[in-house]
C-alpha cells in the first residue's frame, strides 16, 4: 500500500472508532432519554385528567427504585420496573372524568366500581399498541394479579414490588400513610408477596420525605 | 428493492401492484448488462469467496424500517470492492447471485413468506446498478494507472452511480406502487444527512483498498465497521418507530377519553398537511403540521366529557374549563422534547387574528401560521361533523360543506387567518370536500 492507501486506512480506523463510541453511549442514551420524555407525557396527561391522581405516579417510582434497590433487582429489572410503575396508570384516561373527580370512591355503585376496575385491562390493550411497551404486559399482568393468583413460574419480581408500592400510594393519597400501611399490612400472604412487603416497609421509613 | 443508504442499499417491499414495473426494468437491466458486460477475468477465488460472504453477510443483516416496509442494508462497500479489485463484469455476477441468495435464506430465517417477484426485482435493481456504474468506471478511469489513490477514485466513482441508481430506482418505484412523495424516501425519514453518508464513503473505502492488495484477514475486518454503523441505524429507526408510536399512544388515550375525537383528528391532519403544502410550506413541515394537528386536542383528555358533549351553549365556568385544552395539551407534550417544535403550534391552535383568542390572545402573524392552518381545518371539520353517527357533535347540527365554507369566509380575517381560508377552500374544493 502507498501513503494514499494507509491514509485511507489510518482515516477508517480513526473513524470507525467513533462510530462505535457514539453508537455505544451516545445513540442508547438518546433513546433512552426519548422513552422516558414519552412515559412522562403519558403519565402528566393522566394527571391533568384526574388532578386527585397527581403525585401518585411519582412516589409509585421513587418507591419502587427504592424497594428495588433493597430487593437487589439488577439493572434491567429496575428499569423494567420504573417504566412499568409510570405507564400502569394510563388506562386510567378511560374512567369517567366525573367519576374520579368528583365524590369519594366510597360513594361509588357497584356499577361504578366494576367501570373503575376496567382500567388495568385498558392499560394492557393500550400498552399492545405500542412495540416499544409490549414486552412489559405480562409484568403489568402479574402486577395487578393478587399474591396467591400469580402463576408458580415466571413470576416477576418486579411485578410484586409494583403491586405492593401501587396500591400504597395510591391508598397514601387518599386515606393517609398510616391507612395506607395498615392496609398493606393486612393484604400479606394474599394480595401482597411478604419479601416484598417486608424491604418495603423499611424503605416507606427512610423515604417518609421523598 | 434497493437503495442506497450511506452508500450502502435499503429494500423496500410494499406489495407490488403491477409487474409493469418490473419488466420495464428488467428489459432496461437486460439491455445495459448485456452492452457492458466483458468476459469474466480470471477470478482470484479466495477474493471472490472473501467479499461474497462479506456482501451476503450484510445482505443478512439489514436494518428494517417498521411501518415503511423497508430493509436497509450494506453490501455496497463490498460490490464496489469487486468491481475495482476484480473487474465490474465480476462484480454484477457477485452482487446479483448475493441478492438472490438472500431473497430466498433472509425470509426463511425469519419464518416469512419468499417473495420471489420482489427477490428478482431486487436483482434486476442491482443488475442495472452494476452495469451503469460499470460502464462509467470503465470510461471514466480506464486511463488511470494501478495506485491506491485510483483505487479510491474508482471506488468512490462506482459507489456514486451504483448508489444514486439504486436510490432513484427505488424511491421512483415506491412513489409509483405506494404514492410516497420523493422527499419522503427513507433516507429523509431517518435524518441520515450527508455528514453520515461521509462517514460511511470513509468506513467503505478500507474495502476497496484491500481487497486490490488482497489483505484478505483485513479485508474480513471491515465488517467491523459496517456492523456498528448497521448498529447506529437500527437506533435511528427505532427513534424514529418511537416518535410515531408516541403519537399513537397518546391519540388513543384521547380516544379512550372522547371516542368521538378519532375520525375528526384523523381528517384534520390529513386536510392539515395539504393546506400546509398548498401554502408553500416544505414536505417535512408539512408533515409535522400534520401531527401536530393529530395532537392538537390532546389536553381534552383533561376536560370532563360531560362538560364536552354537553348538550346546549355552555356557561361561562364550564367554557374557561374547555379553554384550557390548549395548554394542558401543550403541558402533555412539552417533557417530549422530540415535540418541542410542534409545541407552540398546539398552544396557540384558539389564538385569532384579531387577538381575540386563547390562550395568549396572540393576534396576526404573531400566531405560528401552522396553528392557523389547524385552527382553520378544525374548526370546518367540527362544523360539518363527521359520516359516523357517534361523531356528530351533541351540542350543534352539523352544517353543509357549502355553509361551513361560507362560515369560515364570515370570519375571516377575524377568527381566521383569511389567505389560509383561501387556501383551503382551494383544496377542499379539489378534494371534493373532507
Amino acid at each position: 500500500m502507498d501513503f494514499v492507501g494507509w491514509f485511507v486506512v489510518g482515516m477508517a480506523i480513526a473513524t470507525t472508532l467513533w462510530v462505535i463510541v457514539f453508537v455505544g453511549n451516545v445513540l442508547p442514551a438518546q433513546l433512552d432519554e426519548r422513552f422516558r420524555d414519552s412515559l412522562r407525557a403519558f403519565a402528566t396527561a393522566v394527571e391533568l385528567r384526574f388532578p386527585g391522581h397527581s403525585g401518585v405516579t411519582k412516589r409509585t417510582l421513587e418507591l419502587c427504585k427504592l424497594t428495588g434497590y433493597r430487593m437487589g433487582l439488577n439493572r434491567q429489572q429496575l428499569r423494567n420496573l420504573a417504566t412499568a410503575a409510570l405507564i400502569k396508570d394510563v388506562g386510567l384516561c378511560a374512567i369517567p372524568h366525573r367519576l374520579l373527580n368528583e365524590g369519594s370512591p366510597n360513594d361509588w355503585t357497584p356499577a361504578e366500581r366494576n367501570l373503575y376496575e376496567t382500567y388495568p385491562e385498558v392499560t394492557l390493550s393500550m400498552i399492545g399498541d405500542n412495540s416499544s411497551l409490549r414486552p412489559l404486559i405480562p409484568l403489568l399482568k402479574q402486577a395487578v394479579t393478587k399474591y396467591v393468583d400469580l402463576p408458580e413460574e415466571k413470576r416477576y419480581t418486579e411485578a410484586r414490588i409494583l403491586k405492593v408500592v401501587g396500591d400504597y400510594a395510591w391508598l397514601e393519597k387518599q386515606h393517609g400513610q398510616i391507612l395506607a400501611r395498615d392496609a398493606i399490612l393486612h393484604g400479606i400472604n394474599d394480595s401482597y408477596d411478604p419479601a416484598v412487603v417486608k424491604e418495603f416497609l423499611p424503605v416507606l421509613t427512610s423515604a417518609r420525605d421523598v | 428493492m434497493r437503495r442506497p443508504l450511506f452508500g450502502g442499499r435499503n429494500k423496500a417491499v410494499p406489495a407490488l401492484q403491477g409487474y409493469f414495473v418490473m419488466w420495464s426494468l428488467a428489459v432496461l437491466a437486460v439491455a445495459v448488462t448485456i452492452a457492458n458486460f466483458t468476459p469474466l477475468a480470471k477470478m482470484p477465488l479466495s477474493l471472490v469467496a472473501i467479499l461474497g460472504w462479506l456482501a451476503l453477510l450484510a445482505e443478512l443483516f439489514p436494518v428494517e424500517v417498521a411501518g415503511r416496509r423497508i430493509r436497509i442494508t450494506f453490501t455496497m462497500p463490498y460490490i464496489a470492492a469487486a468491481a475495482v479489485a476484480i473487474g465490474t463484469a465480476e462484480a454484477l455476477v457477485l452482487d446479483v447471485a448475493v441478492t438472490l441468495s438472500a431473497g430466498f435464506v433472509y425470509p426463511t430465517l425469519l419464518g416469512r413468506k419468499v417473495s420471489p417477484p420482489w427477490t428478482l426485482l431486487n436483482a434486476i435493481v442491482s443488475a442495472l446498478g452494476c452495469s451503469l456504474a460499470g460502464i462509467v468506471l470503465n470510461t471514466a478511469t480506464g486511463h488511470l494507472s494501478p495506485s491506491d489513490m485510483s483505487s479510491v477514485i474508482k471506488g468512490l466513482l462506482y459507489m456514486l452511480v451504483y448508489g444514486g441508481v439504486n436510490f432513484g430506482v427505488v424511491s421512483a418505484v415506491d412513489n409509483y406502487v405506494a404514492r410516497r412523495p420523493l422527499s419522503e424516501n427513507a433516507l429523509s425519514s431517518l435524518k441520515v444527512g450527508a455528514g453520515a453518508l461521509s462517514v460511511f464513503t470513509l468506513i467503505a473505502l478500507p474495502s476497496v483498498i484491500l481487497a486490490t492488495h488482497q489483505q484478505l484477514p483485513l479485508l474480513v475486518l471491515t465488517f467491523v465497521p459496517i456492523w456498528a454503523l448497521r448498529t447506529g441505524l437500527m437506533y435511528q429507526a427505532k427513534m424514529y418507530n418511537h416518535y410515531y408510536e408516541t403519537i399513537s399512544s397518546l391519540n388513543l388515550m384521547l380516544q379512550r377519553a372522547h371516542p368521538y375525537t378519532h375520525g375528526h383528528l384523523e381528517r384534520v391532519s390529513e386536510t392539515a398537511e395539504q393546506v400546509a403544502k398548498r401554502i408553500g410550506l416544505g414536505s417535512k413541515r408539512a408533515r409535522m403540521v400534520r401531527e401536530a394537528a393529530l395532537l392538537h386536542d390532546i389536553g381534552k383528555i383533561a376536560v370532563s366529557e360531560e362538560i364536552l358533549d354537553k348538550p346546549g351553549k355552555l356557561n361561562d365556568e364550564e367554557f374557561s374549563h374547555v379553554r384550557m385544552h390548549a395548554k394542558w395539551g401543550a403541558d402533555i407534550l412539552r417533557p417530549c422534547r422530540q415535540f418541542s417544535t410542534i409545541v407552540p403550534w398546539i398552544l396557540h391552535h384558539h389564538e385569532r387574528p384579531d387577538g381575540k383568542g386563547y390562550p395568549e390572545g396572540l393576534s396576526g402573524n404573531k400566531i405560528p401560521v401552522e396553528s392557523r392552518i389547524i385552527a382553520i381545518v378544525d374548526a370546518f371539520d367540527a362544523m360539518i361533523g363527521g359520516p359516523k353517527p357517534g361523531e356528530k357533535r351533541t351540542y350543534r347540527e352539523p352544517m353543509s360543506v357549502e355553509q361551513a365554507l361560507m362560515e369560515l369566509e364570515r370570519c375571516a380575517g377575524t377568527q381566521f387567518d383569511a389567505a389560509i381560508v383561501e387556501v383551503f377552500k382551494e383544496v377542499v374544493i379539489s378534494e371534493g370536500g373532507i
